[in-house]
């Protein structure tokens, strides 16, 4: 039975463990309090000595604490211990202590209290069934005068130095993890700058001489002091065409290398989403709409100001109404509708196209999304797949929502971008809607329509 | 601008960007400075010292690799400061 004052020292060496700040280091600062515990107690230990090892036996760390802080290596002959064959290393095998007399075999006899020392208490300390080292403390009593007590106490010290060594042990692979896990993400973080360096000039490098390109076509198509024939006239729109769709891909491209580098602000206000929904109209309505005699209608009712970046939510609802135009055919109509829940605020733009399949909906942000049934469509028309990807991006960016719906093929579609509303109290916090950009703030490119 | 502020900021940044908002936990956690965000920092202690103790508030948990990304921010604005004044563990 271990009386109340070894339970007291082993209660304040376990507060000890528990109140270390720095774990890394755990061993080397509760090892001496161990040694001085025990010395306060009574036991004439002249030295401690912690040996780890692996599951195979295999030296992992070794701990030589002396209660003169005396500083020495090669004190315990480590190349003797788990030879196996002995009988002290076969009861330390099975979990049981032991007492060995003869220390020569053990210690080295140069160390200077060499003399001093007359048997070994041998401990093994186990992490649950398996040894995990031994703990020898070295005795200037004889080995027969270490009683039962004595070695109980000492059991209970080495559960306690495994509890130790398992938290240092834990705290080192969490360190070295972390490290290793910082390593892999600036790693990354490199390779996501090149990546951005390389988009940005090889874009920047892209769009001059397409620009060139779409200009001498549209001159050549347009301007021509030749009368063009049929076949010419019709490569030269083609060439157009793919020309447009080029520039429409590397702007997008950039806007996304953008948006994911974090160059894009957000600058939060109210905006009337009726107001910009004609606005949007109006635009458009000149451009592209006319080309397919298509009709618009703003079902303008009553709703509550939105909390939105007004030039990036502009580009939004452009893309969704050019998507509509895109896929609505001559004669079709878009449909912009309003709804307020009270706490946001939904604009939708609606048309009668060529709709959706219920498969193809889960895609649709997705970068590159083209589907099968619009591709036709998509490469006529210069679209790049990317727009709703964006359009998404950056409605999050505004702490918004978007999706769509649409019964089907043939059957139009449906994209709704719900925004908070711009309540007094969200007003008064607008800040907490904005978003900065991570060094030099970039702009969007214009949207292609 | 005070060229510490400036290296501290952008050191915070560049750690921001790979580990995200425990980065600017770390540098609150450094005495005698002041961090509201990454464009909200006021030096209170001995500058060159700051700088030392953000540095090694990182190189503590996230190790080497850590430091190298230090380096690199503070680079830009090393021809500012003083050589008596860059820390050591900046030094290349």
């Amino acid at each position: 039975m271990v009386a109340d004052e070894k339970i007291t020292s082993f209660l304040r060496l376990q507060q000890m463990i528990s109140d270390l700040k720095d774990s890394t280091k755990l061993l080397e600062q509760i090892l001496p309090k161990v040694l001085e515990e025990l010395n306060i107690l009574g036991y004439p230990y002249i030295f401690l000595s912690a040996i780890f090892v692996d599951t195979h036996q295999k030296i992992q760390q070794t701990f030589f604490i002396d209660h003169d802080n005396y500083k020495m290596s090669g004190v315990t002959k480590l190349e003797n211990i788990f030879q196996k064959g002995s009988e002290w290393e076969m009861k330390v095998m099975y979990g049981e202590a032991a007492i060995v007399s003869d220390i020569a075999y053990l210690i080295n006899p140069s160390y200077p209290k060499y003399p001093k020392i007359k048997s070994l208490l041998i401990l093994p300390i186990q992490h649950q069934t398996q040894l995990a080292g031994v703990l020898i403390l070295a005795s200037s009593k004889q080995a027969d005068q270490i009683d039962r007590e004595e070695i109980e106490f000492g059991e209970m010290i080495t559960r306690l130095i495994d509890l130790a060594f398992r938290l240092q042990d834990t705290e080192s692979s969490l360190i070295k993890i972390t490290q290793q896990v910082y390593e892999m993400n600036a790693k990354l973080h490199q390779v996501d700058k090149l990546k951005d360096d390389f988009v940005s000039v090889a874009s920047h490098e892209l769009r001059t001489p397409m620009t060139a390109i779409r200009s001498y076509a549209w001159m050549a198509l347009h301007k021509s002091d030749v009368p063009l024939s049929d076949k010419l006239e019709r490569y030269l729109v083609r060439v157009l065409m793919s020309t447009e769709r080029l520039i429409n891909l590397v702007n997008d491209m950039l806007n996304i290398s953008r948006i994911e580098s974090g160059k894009i602000e957000i600058n939060p206000e109210p905006v009337d989403l009726v107001e910009l929904a004609k606005d949007i109209v109006d635009e458009v309505y000149y451009s592209k709409s006319t080309e397919k005699n298509i009709h618009f209608y703003i079902l303008d009712k009553p709703i509550p100001k939105a909390i939105a970046d007004p030039e990036k939510l502009r580009e939004v609802l452009l893309n969704l109404v050019g998507n509509s135009l895109k896929f609505t055919p001559d004669e079709g109509k878009i449909i912009f509708d309003f709804f307020s829940d009270g706490l946001t605020v939904e604009v939708s733009v609606k048309d009668n196209g060529v709709g959706i399949s219920k498969e193809d909906l889960g895609r649709l942000f997705q970068k590159f999304s083209r589907l099968d049934s619009s591709y036709v469509a998509t490469a006529s028309s210069g679209g790049t797949g990317l727009g709703l990807f964006i359009s998404k991006s950056l409605i999050e960016l505004m702490h918004g929502r978007i999706w769509v719906s649409s019964e089907g093929l043939g059957k139009g579609a449906t994209v709704t971008v719900a925004l908070p509303v711009a309540s007094k109290e969200r007003i008064e916090h607008i800040s907490e809607y904005a978003t900065h950009a991570q060094g030099e703030v970039k702009q969007l490119e214009t949207v292609a329509i | 601008m005070d060229p510490f502020i400036t290296a501290i900021s952008r050191i915070i940044k560049e750690q921001q960007a790979i580990i995200g908002p425990i980065a600017l936990d770390q540098a609150k956690k450094v005495s005698g400075l002041e961090v509201g965000g990454v464009d909200d920092v006021k030096i209170t202690g001995n500058k060159k010292e700051v700088l030392t103790d953000l540095v090694n508030q990182y190189a503590k948990l996230f190790g080497r690799a850590s430091i190298e990304i230090c380096k690199e921010a503070f680079e830009a604005v090393a021809d500012k400061i003083p050589q008596t004044e860059v820390p050591d563990v900046l030094k290349n």
